[in-house]
Protein backbone atom coordinates (compact mmCIF):
# COMPACT_ATOMS: atom_id res chain seq x y z
CA UNK A 1 0.00 0.00 0.00
CA UNK A 2 2.78 2.39 0.92
CA UNK A 3 4.69 1.87 -2.32
CA UNK A 4 1.52 2.58 -4.23
CA UNK A 5 1.22 6.14 -2.97
CA UNK A 6 4.87 6.75 -3.76
CA UNK A 7 4.37 5.56 -7.29
CA UNK A 8 1.35 7.71 -7.98
CA UNK A 9 3.20 10.79 -6.77
CA UNK A 10 6.12 10.06 -9.10
CA UNK A 11 3.80 9.46 -11.99
CA UNK A 12 2.13 12.82 -11.46
CA UNK A 13 5.33 14.82 -11.68
CA UNK A 14 6.49 12.90 -14.74
CA UNK A 15 3.65 14.22 -16.89
CA UNK A 16 5.36 15.37 -20.05
CA UNK A 17 5.71 19.11 -20.66
CA UNK A 18 3.27 19.58 -23.59
CA UNK A 19 0.60 17.79 -21.60
CA UNK A 20 1.10 20.02 -18.62
CA UNK A 21 0.77 23.12 -20.79
CA UNK A 22 -2.29 21.65 -22.49
CA UNK A 23 -3.82 21.23 -19.06
CA UNK A 24 -3.21 24.86 -18.18
CA UNK A 25 -4.64 26.04 -21.49
CA UNK A 26 -7.75 23.92 -20.88
CA UNK A 27 -8.20 25.41 -17.41
CA UNK A 28 -7.86 28.97 -18.75
CA UNK A 29 -10.34 28.23 -21.55
CA UNK A 30 -12.90 26.85 -19.11
CA UNK A 31 -12.43 29.85 -16.83
CA UNK A 32 -12.91 32.22 -19.76
CA UNK A 33 -16.22 30.61 -20.72
CA UNK A 34 -17.68 29.95 -17.26
CA UNK A 35 -18.88 33.51 -16.50
CA UNK A 36 -20.88 33.46 -19.74
CA UNK A 37 -22.80 30.35 -18.73
CA UNK A 38 -24.52 31.68 -15.63
CA UNK A 39 -28.29 31.36 -16.17
CA UNK A 40 -29.26 34.40 -14.08
CA UNK A 41 -27.98 37.39 -12.23
CA UNK A 42 -28.42 35.40 -9.05
CA UNK A 43 -26.07 32.65 -10.20
CA UNK A 44 -23.62 35.21 -11.51
CA UNK A 45 -23.41 36.64 -8.01
CA UNK A 46 -23.09 33.13 -6.51
CA UNK A 47 -20.24 32.51 -8.95
CA UNK A 48 -18.55 35.71 -7.78
CA UNK A 49 -19.01 34.71 -4.17
CA UNK A 50 -17.36 31.36 -4.90
CA UNK A 51 -14.30 33.07 -6.40
CA UNK A 52 -13.92 35.39 -3.42
CA UNK A 53 -14.11 32.43 -1.08
CA UNK A 54 -11.61 30.45 -3.15
CA UNK A 55 -9.05 33.21 -2.53
CA UNK A 56 -9.92 33.22 1.17
CA UNK A 57 -9.69 29.41 1.40
CA UNK A 58 -6.37 29.31 -0.49
CA UNK A 59 -4.87 31.67 2.06
CA UNK A 60 -6.46 29.87 4.99
CA UNK A 61 -4.97 26.59 3.78
CA UNK A 62 -1.45 28.02 4.06
CA UNK A 63 -1.92 27.99 7.82
CA UNK A 64 -4.18 24.94 8.08
CA UNK A 65 -2.84 22.58 5.41
CA UNK A 66 0.78 23.69 5.10
CA UNK A 67 1.81 25.01 8.51
CA UNK A 68 -0.59 22.62 10.27
CA UNK A 69 -2.07 25.17 12.69
CA UNK A 70 -5.78 25.51 13.36
CA UNK A 71 -6.95 29.13 13.19
CA UNK A 72 -10.50 30.30 13.87
CA UNK A 73 -9.54 33.91 13.32
CA UNK A 74 -9.55 34.10 9.54
CA UNK A 75 -13.09 35.39 9.19
CA UNK A 76 -11.97 38.22 11.48
CA UNK A 77 -9.11 38.89 9.06
CA UNK A 78 -11.54 38.66 6.14
CA UNK A 79 -13.74 41.25 7.89
CA UNK A 80 -10.79 43.56 8.53
CA UNK A 81 -9.94 43.45 4.82
CA UNK A 82 -13.56 44.10 3.83
CA UNK A 83 -13.88 47.09 6.16
CA UNK A 84 -10.45 48.44 5.19
CA UNK A 85 -11.34 48.42 1.50
CA UNK A 86 -14.85 49.76 2.12
CA UNK A 87 -13.70 52.60 4.36
CA UNK A 88 -10.79 53.56 2.13
CA UNK A 89 -13.01 53.85 -0.94
CA UNK A 90 -16.15 55.34 0.65
CA UNK A 91 -14.53 57.74 3.14
CA UNK A 92 -11.16 58.56 1.62
CA UNK A 93 -12.27 57.97 -1.98
CA UNK A 94 -9.05 56.21 -2.91
CA UNK A 95 -8.98 54.18 -6.15
CA UNK A 96 -10.13 50.56 -6.01
CA UNK A 97 -6.66 49.01 -6.32
CA UNK A 98 -5.22 51.25 -3.60
CA UNK A 99 -8.07 50.16 -1.33
CA UNK A 100 -7.31 46.53 -2.15
CA UNK A 101 -3.66 46.95 -1.23
CA UNK A 102 -4.87 48.54 2.00
CA UNK A 103 -7.12 45.53 2.62
CA UNK A 104 -4.24 43.07 2.13
CA UNK A 105 -1.89 45.12 4.31
CA UNK A 106 -4.49 45.52 7.09
CA UNK A 107 -5.12 41.78 6.97
CA UNK A 108 -1.40 41.03 7.02
CA UNK A 109 -0.74 43.25 10.03
CA UNK A 110 -3.65 41.69 11.91
CA UNK A 111 -2.26 38.28 10.91
CA UNK A 112 1.02 39.13 12.60
CA UNK A 113 -0.98 40.03 15.72
CA UNK A 114 -2.40 36.50 15.92
CA UNK A 115 0.76 34.92 14.49
CA UNK A 116 3.09 36.19 17.21
CA UNK A 117 1.22 34.53 20.10
CA UNK A 118 1.03 31.40 17.93
CA UNK A 119 4.79 31.05 18.40
CA UNK A 120 4.24 30.12 22.03
CA UNK A 121 0.68 28.89 22.06
CA UNK A 122 -0.35 25.62 20.45
CA UNK A 123 -3.31 23.34 19.90
CA UNK A 124 -6.43 24.07 21.93
CA UNK A 125 -5.09 27.32 23.28
CA UNK A 126 -4.34 28.67 19.83
CA UNK A 127 -7.88 27.75 18.82
CA UNK A 128 -9.24 29.71 21.79
CA UNK A 129 -7.00 32.67 21.04
CA UNK A 130 -7.92 32.90 17.36
CA UNK A 131 -11.58 32.35 18.18
CA UNK A 132 -11.43 35.26 20.61
CA UNK A 133 -9.72 37.37 17.96
CA UNK A 134 -12.54 36.78 15.48
CA UNK A 135 -15.19 37.66 18.06
CA UNK A 136 -13.33 40.79 19.18
CA UNK A 137 -13.16 41.97 15.57
CA UNK A 138 -16.89 41.44 15.17
CA UNK A 139 -17.67 43.26 18.43
CA UNK A 140 -15.46 46.18 17.45
CA UNK A 141 -17.12 46.42 14.05
CA UNK A 142 -20.52 46.48 15.74
CA UNK A 143 -19.62 48.98 18.44
CA UNK A 144 -17.25 51.44 16.78
CA UNK A 145 -20.29 53.03 15.15
CA UNK A 146 -18.59 56.27 14.17
CA UNK A 147 -16.05 54.44 12.05
CA UNK A 148 -17.83 51.30 10.90
CA UNK A 149 -21.47 52.28 10.85
CA UNK A 150 -22.17 49.77 13.62
CA UNK A 151 -24.69 47.04 12.91
CA UNK A 152 -25.96 49.10 9.96
CA UNK A 153 -22.70 48.33 8.21
CA UNK A 154 -21.36 50.19 5.19
CA UNK A 155 -23.39 50.47 2.03
CA UNK A 156 -22.89 52.02 -1.40
CA UNK A 157 -19.39 50.62 -1.72
CA UNK A 158 -18.38 51.47 -5.30
CA UNK A 159 -18.00 48.80 -7.96
CA UNK A 160 -14.36 48.14 -8.82
CA UNK A 161 -12.75 50.22 -11.50
CA UNK A 162 -9.19 50.16 -12.75
CA UNK A 163 -8.27 53.18 -14.85
CA UNK A 164 -10.82 53.38 -17.67
CA UNK A 165 -12.21 49.88 -16.90
CA UNK A 166 -15.37 49.89 -14.84
CA UNK A 167 -16.63 46.56 -13.52
CA UNK A 168 -20.21 47.52 -12.79
CA UNK A 169 -21.98 44.47 -14.24
CA UNK A 170 -21.79 41.23 -12.36
CA UNK A 171 -20.47 39.44 -15.42
CA UNK A 172 -17.58 41.83 -15.93
CA UNK A 173 -16.91 41.56 -12.22
CA UNK A 174 -16.66 37.77 -12.63
CA UNK A 175 -13.76 38.23 -15.00
CA UNK A 176 -11.99 40.65 -12.71
CA UNK A 177 -12.39 38.27 -9.77
CA UNK A 178 -11.23 35.33 -11.87
CA UNK A 179 -8.09 37.23 -12.79
CA UNK A 180 -7.36 37.84 -9.11
CA UNK A 181 -8.09 34.19 -8.31
CA UNK A 182 -5.66 33.01 -10.99
CA UNK A 183 -2.99 35.28 -9.51
CA UNK A 184 -3.82 33.95 -6.04
CA UNK A 185 -3.43 30.36 -7.25
CA UNK A 186 -0.13 31.19 -8.97
CA UNK A 187 1.10 32.81 -5.76
CA UNK A 188 0.33 29.68 -3.75
CA UNK A 189 1.93 27.46 -6.40
CA UNK A 190 5.10 29.55 -6.29
CA UNK A 191 5.17 29.40 -2.49
CA UNK A 192 4.59 25.63 -2.52
CA UNK A 193 7.58 25.16 -4.81
CA UNK A 194 9.88 27.46 -2.85
CA UNK A 195 11.99 26.91 0.23
CA UNK A 196 9.23 28.62 2.22
CA UNK A 197 6.59 26.12 1.11
CA UNK A 198 8.85 23.24 2.12
CA UNK A 199 9.59 24.94 5.43
CA UNK A 200 5.87 25.31 6.24
CA UNK A 201 5.26 21.60 5.69
CA UNK A 202 8.44 20.67 7.54
CA UNK A 203 7.15 22.58 10.58
CA UNK A 204 3.83 20.75 10.33
CA UNK A 205 5.40 17.30 9.96
CA UNK A 206 8.15 17.53 12.59
CA UNK A 207 8.74 20.85 14.29
CA UNK A 208 11.93 19.93 16.15
CA UNK A 209 13.45 18.30 13.08
CA UNK A 210 12.66 21.44 11.06
CA UNK A 211 14.36 23.55 13.72
CA UNK A 212 17.57 21.49 13.78
CA UNK A 213 17.53 21.36 9.97
CA UNK A 214 18.00 25.13 10.05
CA UNK A 215 14.40 26.33 9.60
CA UNK A 216 13.75 29.21 11.99
CA UNK A 217 10.41 28.33 13.58
CA UNK A 218 9.53 31.88 14.60
CA UNK A 219 10.02 33.56 11.23
CA UNK A 220 8.47 30.63 9.35
CA UNK A 221 5.29 30.64 11.43
CA UNK A 222 4.94 34.42 11.33
CA UNK A 223 5.48 34.38 7.57
CA UNK A 224 2.77 31.76 7.03
CA UNK A 225 0.31 33.68 9.21
CA UNK A 226 1.04 37.01 7.54
CA UNK A 227 0.71 35.74 3.95
CA UNK A 228 -2.37 33.77 4.87
CA UNK A 229 -3.87 36.86 6.52
CA UNK A 230 -2.99 39.08 3.56
CA UNK A 231 -4.92 36.65 1.34
CA UNK A 232 -7.85 36.81 3.77
CA UNK A 233 -7.73 40.62 3.84
CA UNK A 234 -7.56 40.83 0.06
CA UNK A 235 -10.47 38.42 -0.29
CA UNK A 236 -12.38 40.57 2.21
CA UNK A 237 -11.77 43.66 0.07
CA UNK A 238 -13.06 41.81 -2.99
CA UNK A 239 -16.10 40.72 -1.00
CA UNK A 240 -16.89 44.33 -0.09
CA UNK A 241 -16.65 45.49 -3.71
CA UNK A 242 -18.62 42.50 -4.98
CA UNK A 243 -21.62 42.82 -2.65
CA UNK A 244 -21.29 46.60 -2.25
CA UNK A 245 -22.65 46.29 1.26
CA UNK A 246 -21.08 44.81 4.41
CA UNK A 247 -22.24 44.47 8.00
CA UNK A 248 -20.78 42.71 11.06
CA UNK A 249 -23.38 39.95 11.16
CA UNK A 250 -22.05 38.39 7.97
CA UNK A 251 -18.63 37.73 9.55
CA UNK A 252 -19.99 35.32 12.12
CA UNK A 253 -18.61 32.32 13.91
CA UNK A 254 -20.79 30.21 11.61
CA UNK A 255 -18.84 31.47 8.61
CA UNK A 256 -15.60 30.59 10.39
CA UNK A 257 -16.79 27.00 10.70
CA UNK A 258 -17.90 26.97 7.07
CA UNK A 259 -14.44 28.10 5.96
CA UNK A 260 -12.82 25.32 7.97
CA UNK A 261 -15.30 22.80 6.57
CA UNK A 262 -14.59 23.96 3.01
CA UNK A 263 -10.88 23.29 3.30
CA UNK A 264 -11.29 20.01 5.20
CA UNK A 265 -13.92 18.73 2.80
CA UNK A 266 -11.95 19.62 -0.32
CA UNK A 267 -8.65 18.43 1.07
CA UNK A 268 -6.18 20.49 3.02
CA UNK A 269 -2.78 21.28 1.63
CA UNK A 270 -4.13 21.13 -1.92
CA UNK A 271 -5.06 24.00 -4.26
CA UNK A 272 -7.63 21.87 -6.07
CA UNK A 273 -8.96 20.82 -2.67
CA UNK A 274 -9.61 24.41 -1.62
CA UNK A 275 -11.45 25.12 -4.88
CA UNK A 276 -13.52 21.92 -4.69
CA UNK A 277 -14.40 22.54 -1.04
CA UNK A 278 -15.61 26.09 -1.68
CA UNK A 279 -17.62 25.10 -4.76
CA UNK A 280 -19.29 22.13 -3.04
CA UNK A 281 -20.11 23.95 0.18
CA UNK A 282 -21.48 26.97 -1.67
CA UNK A 283 -23.61 25.03 -4.13
CA UNK A 284 -24.75 22.34 -1.71
CA UNK A 285 -26.98 24.67 0.34
CA UNK A 286 -28.48 25.89 -2.93
CA UNK A 287 -29.21 22.45 -4.30
CA UNK A 288 -30.48 21.18 -0.95
CA UNK A 289 -32.94 24.06 -0.49
CA UNK A 290 -35.90 21.76 -1.03
CA UNK A 291 -35.16 19.86 2.18
CA UNK A 292 -34.99 23.13 4.13
CA UNK A 293 -34.21 22.61 7.80
CA UNK A 294 -32.84 19.11 7.21
CA UNK A 295 -30.00 20.69 5.29
CA UNK A 296 -27.86 20.93 8.41
CA UNK A 297 -28.39 17.21 9.06
CA UNK A 298 -27.21 16.28 5.58
CA UNK A 299 -24.36 18.77 5.89
CA UNK A 300 -23.23 17.42 9.27
CA UNK A 301 -23.48 13.83 8.12
CA UNK A 302 -21.47 14.63 4.99
CA UNK A 303 -18.65 16.24 6.97
CA UNK A 304 -18.64 13.32 9.38
CA UNK A 305 -18.39 10.76 6.57
CA UNK A 306 -15.55 12.66 4.90
CA UNK A 307 -13.58 12.91 8.13
CA UNK A 308 -14.11 9.20 8.79
CA UNK A 309 -13.46 7.75 5.37
CA UNK A 310 -11.61 10.42 3.39
CA UNK A 311 -9.34 12.25 5.81
CA UNK A 312 -7.50 13.71 2.83
CA UNK A 313 -10.72 15.35 1.61
CA UNK A 314 -12.54 14.96 -1.71
CA UNK A 315 -9.35 15.40 -3.76
CA UNK A 316 -7.87 12.28 -2.19
CA UNK A 317 -10.42 10.21 -4.10
CA UNK A 318 -8.41 10.52 -7.33
CA UNK A 319 -5.10 9.01 -6.14
CA UNK A 320 -7.10 6.43 -4.24
CA UNK A 321 -8.94 5.24 -7.32
CA UNK A 322 -5.65 5.30 -9.23
CA UNK A 323 -4.10 3.14 -6.52
CA UNK A 324 -6.93 0.62 -6.65
CA UNK A 325 -6.76 0.46 -10.44
CA UNK A 326 -2.97 0.04 -10.41
CA UNK A 327 -3.18 -2.73 -7.81
CA UNK A 328 -5.89 -4.50 -9.77
CA UNK A 329 -3.90 -4.29 -13.00
CA UNK A 330 -0.80 -5.58 -11.29
CA UNK A 331 -2.67 -8.55 -9.88
CA UNK A 332 -4.14 -9.36 -13.28
CA UNK A 333 -0.90 -9.02 -15.21
CA UNK A 334 1.79 -10.48 -13.01
CA UNK A 335 1.28 -12.42 -9.81
CA UNK A 336 5.04 -12.30 -9.14
CA UNK A 337 6.24 -9.70 -6.60
CA UNK A 338 7.51 -6.42 -7.98
CA UNK A 339 11.29 -6.71 -8.32
CA UNK A 340 11.82 -2.99 -8.91
CA UNK A 341 10.97 -2.04 -5.35
CA UNK A 342 13.12 -2.37 -2.21
CA UNK A 343 16.82 -1.74 -1.80
CA UNK B 1 39.75 22.86 17.92
CA UNK B 2 36.51 23.06 15.96
CA UNK B 3 34.14 22.21 18.78
CA UNK B 4 34.76 22.62 22.46
CA UNK B 5 32.66 22.41 25.58
CA UNK B 6 33.75 23.89 28.90
CA UNK B 7 32.15 22.69 32.12
CA UNK B 8 28.93 21.88 30.31
CA UNK B 9 26.09 20.84 32.64
CA UNK B 10 22.41 20.09 32.30
CA UNK B 11 20.09 19.60 35.23
CA UNK B 12 16.50 18.35 35.08
CA UNK B 13 15.10 19.23 38.49
CA UNK B 14 17.36 17.36 40.89
CA UNK B 15 18.85 15.08 38.24
CA UNK B 16 22.20 16.09 36.78
CA UNK B 17 22.08 14.52 33.31
CA UNK B 18 25.33 16.09 32.14
CA UNK B 19 27.82 17.14 34.79
CA UNK B 20 30.63 19.60 34.02
CA UNK B 21 31.70 17.92 30.80
CA UNK B 22 34.64 19.45 28.94
CA UNK B 23 35.60 17.98 25.60
CA UNK B 24 37.54 19.27 22.64
CA UNK B 25 37.18 17.92 19.12
CA UNK B 26 39.67 18.63 16.34
CA UNK B 27 38.60 19.44 12.82
CA UNK B 28 38.28 16.33 10.65
CA UNK B 29 38.11 14.05 13.66
CA UNK B 30 35.63 11.24 14.14
CA UNK B 31 34.78 11.36 17.83
CA UNK B 32 32.65 8.71 19.48
CA UNK B 33 30.73 9.30 22.70
CA UNK B 34 29.94 6.11 24.55
CA UNK B 35 28.59 5.15 27.94
CA UNK B 36 25.97 2.97 29.62
CA UNK B 37 22.28 3.78 29.25
CA UNK B 38 21.38 7.02 30.98
CA UNK B 39 24.96 8.24 31.09
CA UNK B 40 24.04 11.53 29.39
CA UNK B 41 25.16 10.88 25.80
CA UNK B 42 21.92 11.95 24.17
CA UNK B 43 21.59 14.91 26.52
CA UNK B 44 25.06 16.00 25.45
CA UNK B 45 24.04 15.86 21.77
CA UNK B 46 20.90 17.83 22.60
CA UNK B 47 23.03 20.47 24.29
CA UNK B 48 25.39 20.69 21.33
CA UNK B 49 22.52 21.05 18.85
CA UNK B 50 20.55 23.56 20.92
CA UNK B 51 17.60 21.28 21.63
CA UNK B 52 18.40 21.80 25.32
CA UNK B 53 19.83 24.96 26.86
CA UNK B 54 22.86 24.37 29.08
CA UNK B 55 22.35 24.89 32.83
CA UNK B 56 26.02 25.83 33.07
CA UNK B 57 29.08 25.97 30.88
CA UNK B 58 29.70 26.94 27.30
CA UNK B 59 29.83 25.43 23.83
CA UNK B 60 32.32 26.91 21.38
CA UNK B 61 32.15 26.32 17.65
CA UNK B 62 35.25 27.56 15.88
CA UNK B 63 35.94 29.67 18.94
CA UNK B 64 32.53 31.38 18.98
CA UNK B 65 30.08 30.69 21.78
CA UNK B 66 26.86 29.01 20.61
CA UNK B 67 25.64 27.64 23.94
CA UNK B 68 22.03 28.63 24.61
CA UNK B 69 21.26 29.55 20.99
CA UNK B 70 18.14 28.14 19.33
CA UNK B 71 18.62 25.03 17.16
CA UNK B 72 18.13 26.72 13.77
CA UNK B 73 20.79 29.32 14.61
CA UNK B 74 23.20 26.60 15.69
CA UNK B 75 22.54 24.72 12.46
CA UNK B 76 23.23 27.88 10.50
CA UNK B 77 26.44 28.33 12.48
CA UNK B 78 27.57 24.87 11.35
CA UNK B 79 26.29 21.96 13.43
CA UNK B 80 24.00 19.39 11.81
CA UNK B 81 22.46 16.38 13.51
CA UNK B 82 20.36 13.25 13.11
CA UNK B 83 17.95 11.68 15.58
CA UNK B 84 18.09 8.34 17.32
CA UNK B 85 14.71 7.23 15.96
CA UNK B 86 14.75 9.40 12.82
CA UNK B 87 12.48 12.40 12.50
CA UNK B 88 11.69 12.98 8.85
CA UNK B 89 9.05 15.14 7.12
CA UNK B 90 6.58 12.42 6.28
CA UNK B 91 4.50 14.32 3.71
CA UNK B 92 7.47 15.74 1.79
CA UNK B 93 9.28 13.69 -0.84
CA UNK B 94 12.74 12.30 -0.13
CA UNK B 95 14.23 15.06 -2.31
CA UNK B 96 12.26 17.79 -0.53
CA UNK B 97 13.38 16.43 2.84
CA UNK B 98 16.97 17.05 1.83
CA UNK B 99 16.07 20.42 0.32
CA UNK B 100 14.69 21.53 3.70
CA UNK B 101 18.25 20.97 4.88
CA UNK B 102 19.48 23.51 2.32
CA UNK B 103 16.89 26.09 3.50
CA UNK B 104 19.22 27.99 5.80
CA UNK B 105 21.80 28.55 3.07
CA UNK B 106 19.29 30.05 0.62
CA UNK B 107 18.77 33.80 0.41
CA UNK B 108 15.78 34.50 -1.87
CA UNK B 109 13.10 36.31 0.11
CA UNK B 110 9.38 35.56 -0.06
CA UNK B 111 8.69 38.18 -2.75
CA UNK B 112 11.42 36.83 -5.00
CA UNK B 113 10.06 33.34 -4.43
CA UNK B 114 6.46 34.31 -5.32
CA UNK B 115 7.52 36.30 -8.37
CA UNK B 116 9.91 33.55 -9.46
CA UNK B 117 12.77 35.95 -10.12
CA UNK B 118 15.92 34.71 -11.78
CA UNK B 119 17.88 34.75 -8.56
CA UNK B 120 15.22 32.68 -6.82
CA UNK B 121 15.00 30.15 -9.67
CA UNK B 122 18.78 29.81 -9.95
CA UNK B 123 19.11 29.27 -6.24
CA UNK B 124 16.29 26.72 -6.26
CA UNK B 125 17.87 24.79 -9.15
CA UNK B 126 21.25 24.80 -7.42
CA UNK B 127 19.68 23.54 -4.18
CA UNK B 128 17.87 20.74 -6.02
CA UNK B 129 21.06 19.74 -7.82
CA UNK B 130 22.96 19.63 -4.57
CA UNK B 131 20.22 17.68 -2.80
CA UNK B 132 20.33 15.10 -5.59
CA UNK B 133 24.10 14.81 -5.17
CA UNK B 134 23.65 14.23 -1.45
CA UNK B 135 21.04 11.57 -2.17
CA UNK B 136 23.49 10.00 -4.58
CA UNK B 137 26.13 9.98 -1.86
CA UNK B 138 23.90 8.03 0.51
CA UNK B 139 22.56 5.79 -2.26
CA UNK B 140 19.01 7.14 -2.42
CA UNK B 141 19.05 9.05 -5.69
CA UNK B 142 16.58 6.71 -7.35
CA UNK B 143 14.16 7.20 -4.46
CA UNK B 144 14.08 11.01 -4.75
CA UNK B 145 10.37 11.14 -5.58
CA UNK B 146 9.29 8.61 -2.94
CA UNK B 147 7.91 9.49 0.44
CA UNK B 148 10.06 8.72 3.51
CA UNK B 149 7.41 6.25 4.68
CA UNK B 150 8.19 4.12 1.61
CA UNK B 151 11.82 3.68 2.66
CA UNK B 152 13.36 0.97 4.79
CA UNK B 153 14.56 1.82 8.29
CA UNK B 154 18.17 1.95 7.16
CA UNK B 155 17.32 4.17 4.20
CA UNK B 156 15.44 6.55 6.48
CA UNK B 157 18.55 6.88 8.64
CA UNK B 158 20.78 7.72 5.69
CA UNK B 159 18.14 10.11 4.33
CA UNK B 160 18.24 11.97 7.61
CA UNK B 161 22.01 12.19 7.30
CA UNK B 162 21.68 13.64 3.79
CA UNK B 163 19.22 16.21 5.14
CA UNK B 164 21.68 17.21 7.87
CA UNK B 165 24.44 17.55 5.26
CA UNK B 166 22.23 19.91 3.27
CA UNK B 167 23.02 22.71 5.70
CA UNK B 168 26.78 22.29 5.02
CA UNK B 169 27.68 21.57 8.64
CA UNK B 170 31.21 21.85 9.94
CA UNK B 171 30.32 19.32 12.61
CA UNK B 172 27.84 16.47 12.13
CA UNK B 173 26.24 14.87 15.19
CA UNK B 174 24.95 11.33 14.72
CA UNK B 175 22.70 9.85 17.41
CA UNK B 176 22.97 6.04 17.26
CA UNK B 177 23.26 5.92 13.45
CA UNK B 178 23.58 2.14 13.13
CA UNK B 179 20.98 1.03 15.69
CA UNK B 180 18.67 -1.36 13.84
CA UNK B 181 20.82 -1.50 10.72
CA UNK B 182 22.01 -4.71 9.08
CA UNK B 183 25.76 -5.32 9.02
CA UNK B 184 25.81 -4.60 5.29
CA UNK B 185 24.07 -1.25 5.87
CA UNK B 186 26.48 -0.55 8.75
CA UNK B 187 29.51 -1.12 6.52
CA UNK B 188 27.99 1.21 3.93
CA UNK B 189 27.51 3.88 6.58
CA UNK B 190 31.13 3.54 7.72
CA UNK B 191 32.19 4.08 4.12
CA UNK B 192 30.04 7.22 3.83
CA UNK B 193 31.25 8.70 7.13
CA UNK B 194 34.88 8.10 6.16
CA UNK B 195 34.30 9.75 2.79
CA UNK B 196 32.78 12.80 4.51
CA UNK B 197 35.67 13.04 6.89
CA UNK B 198 37.94 12.94 3.87
CA UNK B 199 36.26 16.20 2.81
CA UNK B 200 37.10 17.78 6.17
CA UNK B 201 33.84 17.15 8.04
CA UNK B 202 34.05 16.60 11.79
CA UNK B 203 31.77 13.83 13.07
CA UNK B 204 30.58 13.21 16.61
CA UNK B 205 28.79 9.92 16.97
CA UNK B 206 26.86 8.44 19.89
CA UNK B 207 26.57 4.70 19.49
CA UNK B 208 26.20 1.42 21.40
CA UNK B 209 27.57 -0.82 18.69
CA UNK B 210 31.19 -1.30 19.89
CA UNK B 211 32.44 -3.03 16.77
CA UNK B 212 31.25 -0.04 14.72
CA UNK B 213 32.77 2.47 17.16
CA UNK B 214 36.13 0.74 17.52
CA UNK B 215 36.52 0.47 13.75
CA UNK B 216 35.51 4.06 13.01
CA UNK B 217 36.40 6.48 15.79
CA UNK B 218 39.70 8.37 16.07
CA UNK B 219 39.03 9.14 19.70
CA UNK B 220 36.40 8.10 22.19
CA UNK B 221 34.91 10.01 25.12
CA UNK B 222 33.26 7.89 27.79
CA UNK B 223 30.41 9.21 29.92
CA UNK B 224 29.02 7.66 33.09
CA UNK B 225 26.33 9.26 35.27
CA UNK B 226 26.73 12.47 33.27
CA UNK B 227 30.48 12.77 33.89
CA UNK B 228 33.32 12.20 31.50
CA UNK B 229 35.31 9.31 32.97
CA UNK B 230 37.77 8.63 30.18
CA UNK B 231 38.98 9.83 26.81
CA UNK B 232 41.45 8.37 24.36
CA UNK B 233 42.07 6.24 21.30
CA UNK B 234 39.97 3.09 20.84
CA UNK B 235 42.90 0.97 22.11
CA UNK B 236 43.33 3.09 25.22
CA UNK B 237 39.61 2.96 25.97
CA UNK B 238 39.43 -0.80 25.45
CA UNK B 239 41.95 -1.38 28.22
CA UNK B 240 40.78 1.35 30.60
CA UNK B 241 39.75 -0.27 33.92
CA UNK B 242 37.35 2.57 34.78
CA UNK B 243 35.48 2.11 31.51
CA UNK B 244 35.27 -1.63 32.00
CA UNK B 245 33.95 -1.03 35.50
CA UNK B 246 31.33 1.40 34.22
CA UNK B 247 30.01 -1.13 31.77
CA UNK B 248 30.30 -4.27 33.90
CA UNK B 249 29.82 -2.81 37.40
CA UNK B 250 32.42 -2.01 40.07
CA UNK B 251 34.60 -4.96 41.05
CA UNK B 252 33.98 -5.46 44.75
CA UNK B 253 31.67 -2.41 44.96
CA UNK B 254 29.11 -2.12 47.76
CA UNK B 255 26.11 -2.06 45.43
Amino acid sequence: MATMTGKTSTKRSSLSRPWRYARYVAVIAILAVLPLLMPSNYYQQLFNQIIVFVILALGYDLVLGRLGQLSFGHIGLFAIGAYAAALLTTRLHVPFLVGMVGAAVAGGIAGAVIGIPALRIKGHYLVMLTLAFGEIVRLLLTNLEGLTGGSQGISEIPAPSIGPLHFASRQSLSYLLLAFAVLAVLGIMMIDRSRFGRAFIAVKDAELAADVSGVSLASTKILAFVISAAYAGFAGGLYAHTFRYISPEFFSLGLTITLLAMVLLGGRGSIVGAVVGVVVLTLLPESLRFIKQYYMVVFGLGIWLIVMFLPGGLVSIVPRIRGVVARYRKRVRAPAPDSGEGA
Amino acid sequence: MILETKGLSKRFGGLVAVNAVSVGVEQGEIRAVIGPNGSGKSTLLNLLSGVYKPSEGTVLLDGASIGGNIPSDITRAGIGRTFQNTSLFSTLTVLDNVMVGTYCRMHANIFQAILGTRTARKEEDAAREEALQLLDLVGLKDRAASLPTDLSYGQRKTLEMARALGSHPKVLLLDEPVGGLSSRETDELVRIIRALRGQGLTVIVVEHNMRFIMGLADRISVLNFGKKIAEGSPDEIRGNPEVIAAYLGEPGGEK
